[in-house]
């Protein structure tokens, strides 16, 4: 599952995760990277099982479509 | 006890590690001696932290050695390392020209004390940073006893051949090695660990080594990321803190002789009625958790008379409870895949969505959740040659499971990586300039991912379902028909060309421009399936590449395929 927003806002919904883990390990801090669409108009990132988003109105879809996906170099 | 004391080049005696590149060299004889001779032996150790001279002894059990040897530096100061292998412990010398010793020797010495009575490795072997070094030896001498006894010559071993040593891994055969991420030991020479490990119950970190054959250490990764767990402990005492749904909660209650109880009362009207708490929010997945409760359902509800402890999904049910009047104790245990609450949801009959006309209740106490199974996400694959480029992702939904639902990855029945095609991946920074190799053990069905990578490289599967060995503006070599399946990858560049091999056999060639890149990513645009080792050198390795027979093989392609059977 993944949200689909601008980039702030998929930004603070990780800050928001992030703080309601609280990671307590050595090296795992932080819960995901934002991912930019290779037009640039828009923002995805993967949602956390247990932390909706429910204030900043981010689009919920199961699957990202292949246009998410970078073309590589032939 | 030990064989060959001034004979280092006695290769019966002291086998040379590693042992196909990267070999120490003995000099014999070369250098003046403690005694005034000339039979002390100048040793080469390579620029590689497990080179090393070894003898393995026999030795009793709990029992205090001295393992001592003369040395001297060639000039200035020098550092070794005197190790007993088997006990995973070492001491570090430094050799000086000026030693107390006729011609500047000085008598290092080591002790230890042994376990269990039987074969023990020693060892005089390269310092841990790794660059070349020249040592001058004579006189090794093992005694038992804390100190030292007076020297006495051992002759060399007549006939016979060299032991095997206990664990012989990659390192410990192949020098030069640039990188190195598996599950299998890179040498037995080294205390190492394989791998840093998340598990999921709890988001504790461990790090997880190798047991005594050199395979990843499954009991001890097992045992910490299923180590049990406390998801949630009541306390109703003086408040409550469950969730609920169509009714209401309150704190110290007493019922049936007991206090401080849970009491849920439920609405008047129609709906599902529950409540409890949210144990399993980002647990689930699969994994285990026992669930202890005590429930009390009076007989006097008008409507209710049934109490299902469940998640909402109807195949993690945990019990139901229909006795009245007295309390039942409750300890199962249930997988939970899609579930996050733990729900105590009052039933009428078989009615989930009852109509009660007054309001019913009932009692809860000593509610325990204990997950009893994790995932287990891997946060650093080491790098085990000590040249310290460990593969890491500090980022929880991007780092791929070495234990999945509480069970071990697997391919091939050994330990793996499982990467999920979505966006698991490791940085790396590994530079690699004209004349690298790469060699690869994976199992990757995403067409245009790859096993190695940078912004500029492509080591993998192409997008057309070939191997793909490329750098941009630098060769780009694409062919053969990508394995579904595990296959050992290798991709040399010899500075002309470019080749692919696919368990042994040739893919593909290219002419190759190459200068210089760095490789940042193990997965790029992220595999799918399973990764269990990489190698990089950045040293052409076409003379050391070998061949792949079934079952077993030679060179390096050949240690790889003898290990992970892939062929």
């Amino acid at each position: 599952m993944w949200y689909i927003g601008t980039r702030e806002e998929v930004t603070a919904y990780n800050e928001k995760v992030n703080e309601a883990k609280a990671y307590k390990g050595s090296i795992t801090s932080n819960w995901a990277n934002p991912r930019q669409h290779p037009d640039g108009s828009k923002w995805a990132i993967v949602a956390h099982s247990t932390e909706p988003d429910e204030e900043s109105g981010l689009t919920l879809v199961e699957e990202l479509t292949e246009d998410w996906t970078p073309i590589e170099a032939p | 006890m030990l064989k060959a004391s001034e004979e280092f080049q006695q290769t019966d005696d002291w086998v040379r590690y590693p042992t196909n590149s990267q070999t120490p060299t003995v000099n014999a004889d070369s250098r003046p001696d403690p005694n005034g001779g000339t039979t002390a032996d100048q040793v080469g150790l390579t620029a590689n932290t497990s080179a090393r001279l070894q003898q393995t002894v026999t030795l009793s059990a709990s029992t205090e050695y001295t393992f001592s040897v003369h040395a001297r530096a060639v000039s200035g100061t020098v550092d070794f390392r005197m190790r007993n292998i088997t006990l995973k412990d070492a001491e570090v010398k430094t050799a000086t020209t000026t030693g107390p010793l006729t011609n500047g020797f000085t008598r290092f010495t080591y002790k230890f004390t042994t376990g269990a009575a039987g074969p023990y490795e020693l060892a005089l072997q390269n310092d841990s940073n790794a660059t070349a070094k020249d040592v001058i030896f004579w006189g090794a001498m093992l005694n038992q006893g804390g100190t030292a006894l007076d020297y006495e010559y051992a002759a060399p071993t007549t006939g016979g051949s060299a032991p095997a040593p206990a664990y012989a891994g990659f390192g410990d055969a192949f020098g030069g090695v640039t990188a190195y991420y598996s599950l299998r030991k890179f040498t037995e020479a080294e205390t190492l660990n394989a791998i840093r490990v998340r598990r999921s119950s709890d988001d504790a970190e461990q790090d997880i080594g190798f047991d005594a054959n050199g395979d990843l250490d499954t009991t001890a990764l097992t045992t910490f990321v299923n180590a049990d767990v406390n998801q949630y402990t009541s306390d109703f005492s003086s408040t409550e803190d469950l969730i609920e749904t169509n009714g209401t909660g309150a704190a110290a209650q007493s019922v049936g002789g007991v206090d401080d109880a849970y009491k849920f009362t439920t609405i008047t009207g129609t709906g599902q009625m529950f409540t409890g708490p949210s144990p399993f929010s980002g647990k689930g997945g699969g994994n285990s958790f026992r669930i202890q409760a005590d429930v009390y359902l009076p007989s006097t509800n008008a409507e209710i008379d049934k109490v299902r402890i469940w998640t909402g999904y109807g195949a993690e049910i945990v019990e139901e409870i229909t006795t009245t009047d007295s309390w039942v104790s409750v300890d199962q245990t249930v997988e939970v895949v899609n579930g996050s609450t733990l729900r105590f949801q009052a039933f009428d009959g078989s009615d989930l969505t009852p109509t009660t006309t007054e309001a019913n209740v009932f009692y809860l106490k000593n509610i325990v959740v204990t997950q009893t199974t994790a995932d287990g996400a891997v946060t650093t694959w080491y790098d085990q040659t000590g040249n310290g480029n460990d593969a890491t992702n500090a980022t929880e939904s991007e780092q791929p499971l070495v234990v999945s639902g509480g069970t071990l990855v697997t391919e091939n029945s050994k330990a793996a990586i499982d990467f999920d095609g979505v966006n698991d991946a490791f940085a790396i920074s590994v530079g690699i300039t004209s004349g690298f190799a790469v060699f690869g053990v994976y199992k990757n069905t995403k067409d245009g991912s790859y096993l190695l990578g940078s912004p500029n490289a492509q080591f993998g599967r192409r997008g057309t379902s070939e191997y793909r060995f490329h750098v941009a503006g630098s060769f780009s070599t694409n062919g053969g028909a990508h394995s579904n399946n595990q296959v050992l990858f290798t991709g040399i560049e010899d500075s002309a060309n470019a080749t692919i091999y696919a368990n042994g056999i040739q893919q593909a060639q290219a002419a190759s421009v190459f200068s210089s890149d760095t490789l940042t990513l193990i997965s790029r645009v992220n595999v799918l399936g399973n990764i269990q080792e990489i190698i990089i050198f950045n040293s052409d390795q076409s003379a050391n590449r070998g061949t792949v027979t079934t079952g077993g093989g030679t060179g390096i392609e050949g240690n790889i395929n003898t290990y992970f059977d892939i062929v």
